[in-house]
């Protein structure tokens, strides 16, 4: 005693597994793996891309692997993971972003609207254009 | 400028893909993964080998190069959100390792999907 | 009348003491009151149960930002968290993760003080006029709105503990002092933005930070921390690439 500090602390962490802990984090982590889906879409167009310079035969195959069922499963996930990218994306804008107007910040809702309405209309351009080429 | 971070080039990279891959990975997901493969005629045949399918879409050297930009952004995004990731779950690699790696990675398909886009 | 059986709620408290090898979980029957918050429990206990319980409060009231402790897993100021929300019960109360534990309940500060004074959250004028207290800084309501947020933070520290990057990164400075710094900068009496640049700017500055956003979801009084942090990461890219391109435009 005599003053004499006996303090030896613990450390005790929140640990690298936080994302099991919480569905707040857990959504987060979610937010964070469709970077891996991402990911892996990118380099499936990469090689569809590459497969288009190549005879007809080969590119086929390639479709056939990338539209068979259970690929088809695993592009239904991405597009779940992807969306939810976008929504958390749009979302989140508002916190980085802090627009003063008067004094104001600008209700989130007019950083937010713009780019769902932004989302709306490339997605279905898009679609339209690609269907047009198709059919056309 | 002691300790000065480099991460605001790694970090703006990370939005200007954020944003990218919010407004077209989705129905970029879509139209390659499961526009075609669920018996939608006009995506199938948009997606066709030769001139009247997928060499349509892309015969325009604008379109090549917008959708080069965009793939190489949201690559670029994931590996940053990724390798953030990794540091989150506690992965003990050193700091340079992860920055190699991820950025690395990146950079390599960047350059593929540009090389395959010039060529097409 | 007096024969009705008193309702009570088990609470499960993280003990340790600085000679113990290892922690361990004291358990409690605390008779459950409904305006009771579970301060009061551990006040309850230590008056009538165990006075060797050792735990920070003083205010009572959510103003002193010192009795914050993980209550069921989530960080919580124990004098804001009634026991009516936890009924049935069991109560589990621990220190806050990511913080040395020095004893029972008490968490070591020390360094989240260092953090703290490493982005000298105080005014700072280039004329050196601080101390000169004849002088008057005019502000508008409008200029005090644009940080007013970021200073209602209490120092509780609830932000940290719900921090997956403070959980693998000590050097982290974290999003309470980083919400400070930004109070500071945002503020037109301050002319400290340039002194504070290097430690904000720094890895374990604002860009350690994945926007996990929980430390704005637990602070008690909504500071949102992490709204600071990705501000004052967008001004620090807008900085970065000034001084890349524009390098004359940066004074040294
Ligand atoms: S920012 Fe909020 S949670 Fe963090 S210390 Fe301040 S008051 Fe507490
Ligand atoms: S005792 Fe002061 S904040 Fe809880």
């Amino acid at each position: 005693m005599d003053g004499e500090v006996l303090t030896q602390p613990v450390f005790r962490s929140l640990g690298w597994t936080w994302w099991t802990k919480r569905p707040s984090y857990a959504l987060v982590f979610l937010r964070e793996t469709s970077s891996v889906f991402i990911a892996v879409q990118v380099v499936l167009v990469l090689v569809l891309l590459h497969k288009a310079g190549q005879p007809a035969a080969d590119y086929q195959a390639y479709l056939d692997f990338l539209w068979n069922p259970g690929m088809v499963v695993f592009h239904v996930v991405s597009i779940a993971f992807a969306l939810l990218h976008t929504y958390t994306w749009f979302n989140l804008l508002p916190q980085t972003i802090a627009i003063r107007v008067m004094g104001r910040r600008i209700p989130g809702l007019l950083l937010v609207a713009p780019q769902f309405g932004a989302w709306a209309v490339v997605t279905g351009l898009i679609i339209a254009w690609v269907w047009w080429v198709g059919a056309g | 400028m002691r300790g000065r971070s480099h991460e605001p080039i790694w970090w703006s990279l990370f939005g200007l893909g954020g944003i990218t891959a919010a407004l077209f990975a989705p129905v970029m997901i879509f139209v390659v993964g499961i526009g075609g493969a669920v018996g939608w005629d006009a995506m199938t045949e948009a997606l066709a080998h030769g001139e009247d399918g997928i060499g349509a879409l892309l015969r325009h050297t604008p379109v090549r190069a917008v959708l080069g930009l965009i793939l190489a952004l949201v690559t670029v995004h994931a590996a940053h959100r990724i390798r953030h990731t990794l540091i989150d779950l506690h992965v003990h690699a050193p700091p340079a390792v992860l920055i190699v790696a991820s950025y690395g990675a990146a950079a390599v398909v960047s350059a593929l999907i540009a090389v395959v886009l010039a060529l097409f | 009348m007096s024969t009705a059986i008193e309702t009570t709620i088990k609470f499960e408290v993280f003990r340790y003491q600085p000679d113990w090898d290892e922690p361990t979980y004291q358990l409690y029957d605390v008779p459950y009151r409904e305006d009771w918050v579970v301060l009061d429990a551990l006040n309850y206990i230590k008056d009538t149960v165990d006075g060797t319980l050792t735990y920070r409060w003083s205010c009572r009231m959510g103003v002193c930002g010192s009795c914050g402790a993980m209550v069921n897993g989530y960080p919580k100021l124990t004098c804001a968290a009634f026991l009516s929300e936890y009924m049935p019960g069991p109560i589990r109360v621990e220190p806050l993760v990511n913080f040395n534990v020095e004893r029972d309940l008490v968490t070591s500060i020390e360094g989240f003080m260092e953090k703290l004074e490493s982005v000298q959250p105080w005014i700072i004028r280039e004329d050196g006029a601080t101390d000169d207290l004849k002088s008057e800084y005019l502000q508008t309501p409008d200029q005090h709105a644009a940080y007013q947020q970021f200073s209602m933070c209490i120092n509780c520290l609830l932000c940290y503990a719900a921090c997956p990057v403070s959980s693998h990164s000590d050097e982290f400075i974290g999003p309470a002092a980083l919400a400070l710094a930004q109070r500071y900068n945002l503020d037109t009496r301050d002319e400290g933005v340039e002194q504070r640049r290097d430690v904000i700017l720094k890895d374990e500055g604002i860009w350690e930070c994945s926007f996990v956003g929980e430390c704005s979801a637990v602070c008690p009084k909504h500071v949102d921390p992490a709204g600071a942090i990705q501000q004052a990461k967008m001004t620090g890219a807008i900085d970065y690439y000034r001084r890349l391109l524009m390098p004359w435009t940066v004074k040294s």
